[in-house]
């Protein structure tokens, strides 16, 4: 099923008893998740929303042996410790929301993912969504759930907000999406456009991939590649946005990341590399949903062939 | 976080953007124009999240628009906050259009934010005769829309659009206001209408 969530899906929150841990475990429990108990070092043996809270995930795992996730909501100070703690307790799956983690704690925690196996979406991730089955993260609030419908196109976003939007027009048009991942606006980050259409090659649900991409970095040129070199052969539908913030040299509009240094990674650059690569890069952000479906149909005529 | 002295502020800051960036200083919820960069252009701009905002600037762009700044508010600001924002992106002189937008929001009060920027509207002399566009969506909004039909009474020209009107669409709309056709524009009635039949279905 999908990408990154298993059947055997089971999750600790860590910074559950929080404002904004409370909110989106309601809402994770709400929309089907197997949200297990929850971590707040010093509050252990309290209850929130009738599930336990533990002092460290170690002690979570002896209450559930088949944690397999974390949700991180804890303050972007503590998430470097929180985060090795939980890939030390054998955590597979991280999806870090906190915004503001230090570029430097991001770079540790990536490296420390790498050593260990864990996969990190994330920092300032909004979540995983598979509709209709379950969600990690803030993903989709707890108003809405009509704008994520099922289906078999991938989304993959950097920004949280605009998961929501792509999502919604492509459930208007009557496309429904496998997955969707928010993997954040920031400079270094868990979990890349490519890290994650690895995944979705491999996955027989789904048909097409939606980037939601934006100025700064090269996270967008690295995907242009694996496309151009034939490590992902679905079809790539692209926005990138941004173009208005290369006017504004050396500051960072929007996302931590959105940043054009020394005339590198604007959004024009990546643009054109997608296109090169074989992508359907739309013009508007609405196009989106249009340029899917004839994806799809590019797709349908030449046999599932990518030719 | 990074926070900046006065001296410091004004070497690199417009007065608006420093006037802007005070907004913060005393109200630590949510975000109104941290960021505000002085622009060109003629059609104001009051945008909120990261993603949406610069979205929203390249559609106006795109469709042939010049915004005259960008500034973001977000994370449920007071609508004191929202207030004050809009008063100092509508102080520049020479608007042609005003342009409010965002995503639907998981938790910003959009009657909160959105009566902020009423007041904010009311309170800009000379009285605002260009066209107003916003495209918000999110808890309250069908309150927030009915509180901005009040403006079109007051003589506004403003067009209010929901969740069904794709952003980007909206950011065209704008630019056909301000060009004259305003035949595709959507009346507040006509969107306050599909919000109630959506919600009876």
């Amino acid at each position: 099923m999908s990408i990154l969530l298993s059947e055997d899906l089971r999750v600790v929150v860590q910074g559950m008893t929080g404002k904004e841990g409370q909110r989106a475990t309601k809402e994770m429990l709400a929309y089907g998740t197997k949200v297990c108990c929850g971590v707040t070092p010093g509050k252990g043996g309290e209850r929130v929303l009738d599930l336990p809270v533990f002092d460290s995930v170690a002690e979570a795992k002896q209450y559930e042996q088949g944690l397999n996730t974390s949700v991180l909501f804890v303050p972007p100070l503590m998430v470097l410790d929180a985060a090795i703690e939980a890939m030390d307790a054998g955590i597979s799956l991280l999806v870090i929301v906190t915004e503001n983690v230090p570029i430097l704690d991001a770079a540790k925690l990536v490296e420390y993912a790498r050593r260990t196996g864990a996969r990190v979406v994330g920092p300032s991730s909004v979540g995983v969504i598979v509709p209709g089955v379950a969600k990690l993260g803030s993903i989709g609030g707890g108003r809405d759930q009509r704008m994520y419908t099922p289906g078999r196109v991938g989304v993959i976003s950097k920004s949280g907000g605009m998961t929501a939007e792509t999502c919604r027009l492509l459930t208007e048009a009557g496309i429904g999406q496998s997955t969707a991942i928010g993997i954040g606006g920031d400079v270094i980050i868990g979990s890349t456009f490519t890290d994650l259409m690895a995944l979705f090659e491999q996955d027989e649900e789904t048909d097409a991939v939606v980037l939601f991409g934006e100025v700064g970095g090269a996270y967008e040129e690295e995907a242009a590649r694996m496309l151009k070199e034939r490590r992902f052969t679905k079809p790539v539908v692209a926005f990138v946005s941004g173009t208005f913030a290369e006017q504004v040299q050396g500051l960072a509009l929007g996302h931590a990341g959105a940043i054009v240094e020394r005339g590198f990674g604007t959004a024009e650059q990546k643009r054109a590399a997608l296109r090169e690569a074989g992508a359907l890069v739309a013009r508007y952000h609405d196009d989106i949903p249009g340029l899917v479906s004839r994806a799809l149909e590019n797709k349908g005529r030449s046999g599932g062939s990518t030719e | 976080f990074h926070d900046v002295t006065d001296i410091e502020d004004r070497s690199v800051l417009s007065e608006r953007a420093l006037e802007a960036r005070k907004i913060d200083y005393h109200d630590h919820r949510g975000v109104a124009g941290k960021t505000f960069v002085e622009l060109d252009g003629d059609i104001a701009v009051l945008a909120s999240g990261g993603g949406a905002s610069l979205t929203c600037m390249d559609a106006l762009i795109e469709a042939g628009g010049k915004p005259a700044n960008y500034t973001e508010y977000s994370g449920n600001p007071s609508s004191e906050k929202v207030r004050r924002l809009t008063e100092i992106t509508l102080s520049k002189p020479g608007l042609r259009g005003c342009f409010v937008v965002g995503g639907t929001a998981n938790f910003t009060d959009i009657y909160e934010t959105l009566k902020g920027f009423a007041e904010g509207l009311r309170n800009t002399k000379p009285k605002p005769a260009y066209p107003i566009v916003v495209r918000r969506a999110g808890p309250r909004d069908k309150e927030a829309f009915a509180m901005l039909a009040e403006l079109e009474k007051e003589g506004f020209d403003i067009t209010v659009l929901g969740e069904e009107t794709p952003m980007t669409k909206a950011a065209r709309i704008m630019v056909e206001k301000i060009n004259g056709k305003t035949d595709k524009g959507e009346t507040v009635k006509g969107t306050a209408r599909k919000i109630e039949k959506r919600e009876q279905q």
